[in-house]
């Protein structure tokens, strides 16, 4: 991903890639963030219960809650609208 | 209503880059352009070696319709580059995936945020690049009226068909920036609105 996002775009991104359990690591290199970023926003999203950290196969790993879900259907309705309006942009 | 959505987003992305390769035909006209009309004013330079003080604005003409045009291309080689990532993502995109359709659209707006500036540079280069050609255009317009070139000679035609060559760019120069203003105020309001979405979700995040 380049460019620059919000937080709440990279939230989004966050939360939508763990709807399935994922690594720590997975989550910063399929979001673009490094570690360091990557973890304060996974802290965050922890700490709202948006994300929950189990143990499996001896592996740690972070899988989305249902509390995510008012935030993500916010978002979705938010960010699609922005090209439901008009006028378009066209040559 | 998604259909939609994706369909704009692709019409969109077709008319950015539909924009982006009509400044790169514009720029290496400006080069063509440029290089056309100083090198034959700066024959006697290139073929005799002889100096001379009048060769000057014209070498100038040179160094500078070719800086600008160079820049000109890199500056939307880059916006392309990361414009067709977005592209190459976006034709493998179902109508019905809503989280693709907005994962396009988060790098989009992010694109966007990051190439804001480069993109209304782009605009005042095209615009200057107009008025460069429109100099350029002066002397081959008092050229044809003072008859350097008589009627009716091959030559003639020639100056004629290089003349509405260069005003043709020269215009392509001046509507250009018209239509990347259209593009930015779009995205204005769109970065303006996700601003706004920024507060709504901020709170929820805190509900």
């Amino acid at each position: 991903m380049k460019g620059k996002r919000t937080q709440y775009e990279i939230y989004w991104e966050i939360l939508t890639y763990s709807r399935n359990p994922r690594t720590f690591t997975s989550i910063i290199h399929r979001c673009s963030l490094n570690s360091k970023i990557g973890q304060e926003h996974i802290s965050f999203l922890e700490d709202k219960g948006y994300l929950r950290r189990f143990e499996e196969d001896g592996q740690n790993l972070l899988r989305m809650t249902d509390d995510a879900k008012p935030f993500l259907d916010a978002f979705r309705e938010m960010y699609l609208e922005l090209f439901d309006r008009g006028p378009d942009f066209k040559l | 209503m998604e259909q939609t959505t994706l369909n704009r987003i692709k019409l969109e992305m077709q008319s950015f880059k539909g924009l982006i390769i009509t400044n790169f035909i514009g720029a290496a006209l400006t080069i063509a352009f440029s290089v056309a009309f100083a090198v034959l004013k700066l024959m006697p330079l290139l073929v005799e070696g002889i100096f001379e003080l009048q060769m000057i604005p014209y070498l100038a003409l040179v160094v500078v319709g070719f800086a600008v045009a160079i820049n000109w291309i890199t500056r939307g080689a880059e916006l392309l580059d990361g414009h067709d990532d977005i592209v190459t993502e976006l034709e493998e995109v179902s109508p019905e995936d809503d989280e693709a359709i907005i994962s396009i659209i988060v790098q989009s707006l992010a694109f966007y945020r990051e190439n804001q500036p480069k993109i209304r540079q782009l605009g005042m280069l095209v615009r200057v690049v107009g008025v460069f050609l429109l100099l350029t255009a002066v002397p081959q317009i008092q050229a044809l009226i003072v008859g350097e070139y008589p009627l009716g000679q091959l030559m003639a035609i020639g100056q004629v068909f290089g003349l509405l060559g260069t005003l043709a760019v020269a215009a392509l120069g001046f509507y250009a920036p018209t239509i990347i203003s259209r593009f930015t105020v779009k995205w204005d309001e769109r970065l303006s609105v996700s601003d706004a979405a920024g507060e709504k979700l901020d709170r929820i995040l805190e509900g």
